[in-house]
């Protein structure tokens, strides 16, 4: 698959879930790593653009055992972006699913 | 690869890179988790991919150019609107939680529905663009508006609280997201409003203590005046710069004392005056203006009323707070350019608060009709019993609704208990206590 669009998907991914609660990076990538075959790696810096276009914020919480964990947490404007990347995308997926299905 | 080569080697790639040490203790963090799931670390490492390259994706994050670019021009172009954006909130607050919430894009016309969203255990979530609040059942409250989290509230901090409730408990409530609007007071402005106790003190009365001479250069202002209040219908407080608090006197007459601190070679040019013409009585202090910004002042001017007044009041004053506690009035206008606004305990026919850039608070009042206004402040609501119809709006500051009861303006009564309001803000965050 194409390397840019690929990266364009990882990133409504993650908002996606982040939409729904604050994750951890490990957790994150696990989550991601169910539907999508991504190399991990690539998540972190992700999460860090992310964090300095103000979509998502970080905090340290306490974890069992270990030092504290860094959780990401979607902010209000990362939402919003995450609302309008969902709309593109399905937007673009309808479209290319009416030409796929086209008869000529 | 082991651990200890790939973070080495992800080091060098990242050498120079601002928060570089945070990114390590990350991917280093990564390493731990995956060992705890029984991973290797050379199955960690692979599936990481090349150190090297995450370091380049590092150095090089934000390049996703198209995507990037677009979304940065619309972000400022939302930016740029944010300051006209309105937002009108629903709200019904019964035994079972129910909530509408509904922003409104003034600049592209149309209202947008909210995304109701009620998840497992109790936690209810509103999630609209720009506008999110999240309550979960151990009292975490989290709200985040414009990009900026607006409200914090830790587990334990709002222990026993539960749901929307937990707003209640404002005092257990931790602000950490402060930066609003560009009200530098945000919500440590509303912060310091919801401490109130006794006596409304607020900003400078908080501090002040009567009797206390600060410094040996200054000079202490005691001046006092009084009047009867027989024939009297109008009462007029004006302080120029100095803080207004009314409070409930002994007997039927009026009382007004005019205290402080001032530098060295003010205190003569400090007058009280008391006049009575025509059913209205003044008090007024007039304080001579300062030279330089660095003079000190500190003022209050203590004004005693019966309990129960059949007077209507206005007060004015350039920079002070006004504060007035427990006293019933027919009417009352008070207004401070740069000031805080305080009532608490208060009964009135008709109230007018009006505020340029302060913070105005409304806590335990009654009455029939309501009106506050702020240019630039927060603003805090609380009404007690039913039927006050009121009205809120501030240019640039914080909104917080009542908990009790409220009516918008052009609504009817709901009867039920249930809470109907409507709150706009220029450029500023709602807060929502239900």
């Amino acid at each position: 698959m194409n390397i840019q669009f690929k990266k364009g998907a990882l990133e409504l991914c993650v908002l996606s879930l982040l939409a729904k609660r604050d994750y951890y990076g490990y957790e994150l990538v696990d989550a991601l790593e169910e539907g999508v075959d991504i190399a991990e790696g690539s998540v972190y810096p992700l999460l860090r653009r992310l964090k300095e276009d103000g979509l998502v914020d970080t905090y340290l919480q306490e974890s069992s055992g270990g030092p504290p964990r860094k959780y990401y947490r979607i902010t209000g404007q990362g939402l919003s972006v995450c609302h309008e990347l969902s709309a593109e995308w399905k937007a673009f997926v309808a479209a290319v699913a009416r030409i796929m299905e086209e008869k000529t | 690869m082991n651990k200890r080569e790939y973070i080495e080697r992800l080091a060098r790639g990242l050498s120079g890179v601002k928060g570089a040490e945070e990114i390590i203790a990350e991917i280093e963090g990564h390493f731990a988790d995956g060992a705890a799931k029984g991973r290797s670390e050379a199955e960690i490492a692979a599936a990481l991919g090349e150190p090297e390259a995450l370091a380049r994706e590092y150095r090089s994050s934000g390049k996703f150019a198209a995507s990037d670019g677009q979304r940065q021009e619309e972000g400022a172009a939302g930016g740029g609107t944010s300051s006209r954006r309105r937002k009108a909130i629903y709200i019904s607050a019964g035994a079972a939680l129910a909530i509408v919430l509904a922003v409104v894009g003034i600049s592209v016309g149309i209202r947008q529905a909210a995304e109701r969203k009620a998840e497992e255990d109790g936690i209810v979530s509103i999630r609209t663009p720009g506008f999110h609040l999240s309550v979960g059942n151990e009292g975490r409250v989290r709200m985040e508006a414009g990009g900026t989290t607006v409200l914090d509230v830790d587990g334990h901090k709002a222990k026993g609280l539960s749901g929307l409730e937990a707003l209640y408990g404002l005092e257990d409530i931790d602000f950490s997201g402060k930066s609003m609007g560009d009200s530098d007071l945000g919500l440590s402005g509303l912060d310091s409003l919801c401490s109130l106790d006794g006596l409304a003190r607020m900003g400078d009365v908080y501090s002040f203590e009567p009797g206390v001479v600060v410094g040996s250069a200054d000079e202490q202002v005691d001046l006092r005046k009084e009047a009867p209040l027989a024939g009297i219908d109008r009462i007029y407080l004006g302080a120029d710069a100095a803080d207004i608090v009314v409070r409930p006197g002994q007997d039927g007459r009026a009382r007004a004392r005019l205290l402080g601190v001032v530098d060295q070679g003010l205190a003569k040019g400090i007058t009280l005056d008391a006049t009575v013409s025509g059913g209205e009585l003044r008090f007024e202090a007039r304080v001579p203006r300062m030279h330089g910004g660095d003079s000190n002042m500190r003022l209050v001017l203590l004004v005693e009323l019966p309990a129960g007044s059949k007077s209507s009041v206005s007060i004015d004053t350039t920079a002070g707070d006004v504060a007035l506690v427990n006293l019933a009035m027919v009417k009352l206008h008070a207004r401070s350019s740069a000031g805080d606004l305080a009532i608490q305990g208060m009964d009135f026919g008709e109230a007018r608060l009006e505020s340029t850039a302060g913070d105005i608070m409304v806590k335990a009042s009654k009455g029939g009709k309501l009106e506050v206004q702020s240019g630039a402040g927060d603003l805090l609501l609380e009404l007690d019993g039913q039927g006050c119809s009121w009205k809120a709006s501030s240019g640039a500051g914080d909104v917080l609704a009542p908990g009790s009861s409220g009516e918008g303006p052009s609504s009817g009564s709901t009867g039920d208990g249930s809470l109907r309001a409507e709150l706009r803000t220029g450029a500023g965050d709602i807060l929502i206590r239900s």
